[in-house]
């Protein structure tokens, strides 16, 4: 892109190629173009979308409010994360009881640049359910979410972790599991040739994970079509009631200072894919008519307990996430998985302070932490705050709670059959420590939020799709109720849990409604 | 306000036998560049929260000074009792102490040569300017030996065999 001091905006040419255009400086002139759709937000479902309409032969804008990070742009450390991948430092949490962190990234790619990437296809009785509670077709839709998934599991190398890739974090909850006769499994994931670097939750270096900034949006180039980065959205343009483009100021990501005014119109539509938090207060600010509106907003809210074995575990070698159970996603409703997670962010995760605190990192070499994921029913708000962003209103219920604790028990309970001498709750009123003989003061522990140390990572609604425009913001195929032009296409569509991981099913979804724009 | 906020984040994470303490880690630079780098409400939280660990004694351990006035074994106490007090807000105030001073501590070469771990190289903050970003594969590698062996240990065992059972719940 030009950095000439020219007043006029600048114009996209249409290269064979596309262009990728970002903040440089705060000398250069402003930009517009004109495109057949916009893609708003360049995560799982911006960057699935945008790929599908780009193969249709469709030119294509990805306007993305963070930074392009490569595999040697990324951070090595949690620091370096919260810098350069979230969007705020990860300030965002909860505003109810409880205060718990919504996790999600900024940056081209969005939050499959820092997730462990999980592939799980959307199970049968999820469009049971939106059929029944949400009038969506939900057979039809099943369909072709699963050839969707069929599509993208090949494009994005889904494989099972191999076994030079996972590490006793991983192992040890097999053996668990083995023992207590529970259905578990080694996860799928789209990586390739996954080395068990570690690093997923600071963005694979290795490049072995396929979060989409390496393969769909430099495909979406490739096939001519443009990426703005460090370009947040301020609002959509409208005549009348049919959404003709975006527009908004590209964003210095370091100082944060707005610079150039950017305008990108949208012969055929704009599909908005900013996530489950920012979706829904784009549209508000647009001042999109809906009354559900940043209703419906859901969550698998997960925490987890580590265990300490005599022998060194050092969960920082091996695939990050590689094991899990779905095998209690229908009774009672959660699942469970591995976590590991690096010293610097263990160290603020263990109870206490000082001296004490030092002296319980010391086993920092001997834990492996596993967390248990809940397939909540509780609902929450997602409105704007007066400054602009978002505000979330959530939290779980008592049945909800009662479903989390039961699962740090399970974990709890696997821990002591792979051999774990302790475990550390990490729960509010709770020993520290406690021994094979104490789980049941897991099973009656607190349900009181605010004893927990929980995040949001799998986040859901805000713009839930429904056939009743009463009831949902969008209907089947994405459309906002009401509007011409207008669709979303992620996570803030999907009306209710699903009690496994998303992003699979947040890519097909995104790209069966593409789909349906270019036939 | 960078040393009230270094008082705070060294409390948390003072020396214990081999292990450095975050005072003598060059926390003081690490501040300057939280504080040049981080938002301003994420800044604003961090004072917040270190007022708040100055004022709280006489919450946790029932004695009316500053913390800046306690003994090194008074300050200690008030560090543990605060991140482990009653009142959610008050472990949240610390929570934020403990994410902050922890990635600082457990950042440090120092602390990652005790845990027999390579230090971190510097993080690169750099991002893609270029019109045109080519799609990226894996870059050459392979698996640390320990992660090797282990990995025989699971083909013995036969759990190379499933193929990609975690892909339906
Ligand atoms: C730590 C972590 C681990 C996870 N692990 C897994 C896993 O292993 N498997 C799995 O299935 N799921 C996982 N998830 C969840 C999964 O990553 C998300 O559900 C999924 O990425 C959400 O997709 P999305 O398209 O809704 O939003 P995102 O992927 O979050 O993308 C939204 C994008 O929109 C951009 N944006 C926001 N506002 C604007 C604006 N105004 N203008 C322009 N752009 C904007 C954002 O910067 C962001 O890049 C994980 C999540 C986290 C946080
Ligand atoms: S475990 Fe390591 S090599 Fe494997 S995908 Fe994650 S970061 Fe990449």
């Amino acid at each position: 892109m030009s950095t000439d001091r020219s007043t006029a905006p600048n114009k996209l040419s249409d290269t064979a190629r596309g262009r990728h255009a970002t903040f440089t400086s705060f000398a250069q002139p402003g930009l517009e173009t004109e495109v057949d759709f916009v893609v708003v937000g360049s995560g799982a479902g911006g960057s699935a979308a945008a790929v599908v309409l780009a193969r249709a032969g469709y030119r294509v804008a990805i306007v993305e409010a963070g930074p392009w990070r490569a595999p040697e742009d990324y951070p090595w450390t949690t620091y370096g994360t919260i810098r350069d991948l979230f969007p705020d430092w990860g300030s965002l949490v909860t505003q109810s009881r409880a205060l718990w962190p919504i996790v999600q990234a900024s940056c081209v790619g969005g939050t499959t640049v820092v997730n462990s990437a999980i592939v799980v296809r959307t199970p049968g009785d999820v469009f049971t359910r939106w059929e029944r509670e949400y009038g969506i077709d939900g057979r039809a839709l099943e369909k072709r979410v699963w050839e969707h998934q069929d599509r993208i599991e090949q494009e994005l190398s889904a494989t099972v972790v191999p076994p030079d890739a996972r590490g006793l974090i991983n192992t040890l909850a097999m053996d668990a599991a083995e023992k207590l006769g529970w259905s578990s499994h080694y996860m799928v994931r789209y990586a390739k040739d996954c080395e068990g670097a570690g690093q997923c939750l600071q963005g694979c270096r290795k490049g072995r994970k396929q979060s989409t900034n390496v393969n769909y949006i430099p495909e979406v180039l490739e096939r001519g079509g443009y990426v703005l980065s460090t370009a947040p959205v301020k609002e959509l343009l409208f005549d009348g009631r049919r959404v003709i483009g975006v527009t908004g100021r590209f964003q210095d990501p370091e100082t944060r200072k707005f610079g150039a005014r950017f305008t990108v119109r949208a012969r055929k539509a704009v599909l908005v894919a900013a996530s489950a938090t920012q979706t829904p207060i784009l549209l508000a600010k647009s001042g999109i008519k809906s009354r559900p509106l940043g209703t419906l907003f859901r969550a698998h809210p997960g925490t987890g307990v580590f265990g300490v074995y005599d022998d060194p575990v050092d969960q920082n070698i091996g695939a990050t996430q590689g094991w899990a159970s779905t095998a209690f996603r229908q009774d009672p409703g959660l699942k469970l998985e591995t976590l590991a997670i690096p010293p610097e962010m263990v160290a603020g995760r263990l109870p206490g302070g000082g001296t004490e605190l030092i002296r319980r990192f010391r086993e920092y070499r001997h834990v492996a932490m596993w967390v248990a994921a809940v397939r909540a029913e509780s609902v929450g708000t997602v409105k704007p705050s007066l400054l602009g962003g978002p505000v979330v209103k959530y939290q779980l219920d008592e049945a909800d709670m009662r479903k989390l604790r039961k699962g740090l028990s399970m974990v709890t309970r696997m821990h002591f059959e792979a051999g774990a001498r302790e475990v550390i709750p990490g729960i509010f009123g709770l020993p520290y420590k406690i021994g094979p003989d104490q789980i049941h003061l897991i099973d009656e522990g607190p349900t009181d939020p605010r004893c927990y140390v929980a995040i949001l990572s799998h986040l859901f609604g805000g713009c839930p799709m429904s056939a009743d425009p009463r009831q949902g913001v969008v209907d089947e195929r994405g459309k906002v109720h009401g509007y011409e032009g207008l669709y979303v296409a992620d996570a803030s569509a999907i009306p209710t849990t699903i009690g496994v991981n998303p992003q699979h099913t947040i890519m097909a979804l995104a790209s069966v409604w593409a789909e349906n724009l270019v036939s | 306000m960078n040393e009230l906020v270094r008082f705070a984040l060294t409390a948390f994470y003072p020396r214990v036998d081999d292990l450095p303490g975050l005072a003598e880690l060059g926390v003081e630079g690490k501040i300057a560049r939280l504080r040049r780098e981080s938002t301003w409400l994420f800044w604003t939280g961090i004072v917040a929260a270190s007022v708040a660990f100055q004022i709280a004694p006489l919450l946790t351990i029932r004695k009316p000074l500053l913390a800046s006035w306690l003994s090194a074994e008074d300050l200690d106490r008030h560090a543990h009792t605060m991140a482990t007090h009653p009142g959610y807000l008050v472990r949240q105030v610390t929570f934020l102490l403990k994410l902050v001073g922890g990635m600082f501590w457990g950042q440090s070469p120092e602390v990652r040569a005790f845990l027999d771990l390579t230090p971190y190289p510097e993080d690169p903050g750099t991002r893609r300017l270029e019109a045109f970003v080519p799609r990226q594969g894996p870059l050459p590698g392979g698996a640390p030996d320990k992660l090797l062996s282990l990995g025989k240990k699971e083909r013995a065992l036969g759990r190379d065999k499933d193929r990609g059972k975690g892909l339906h719940a």
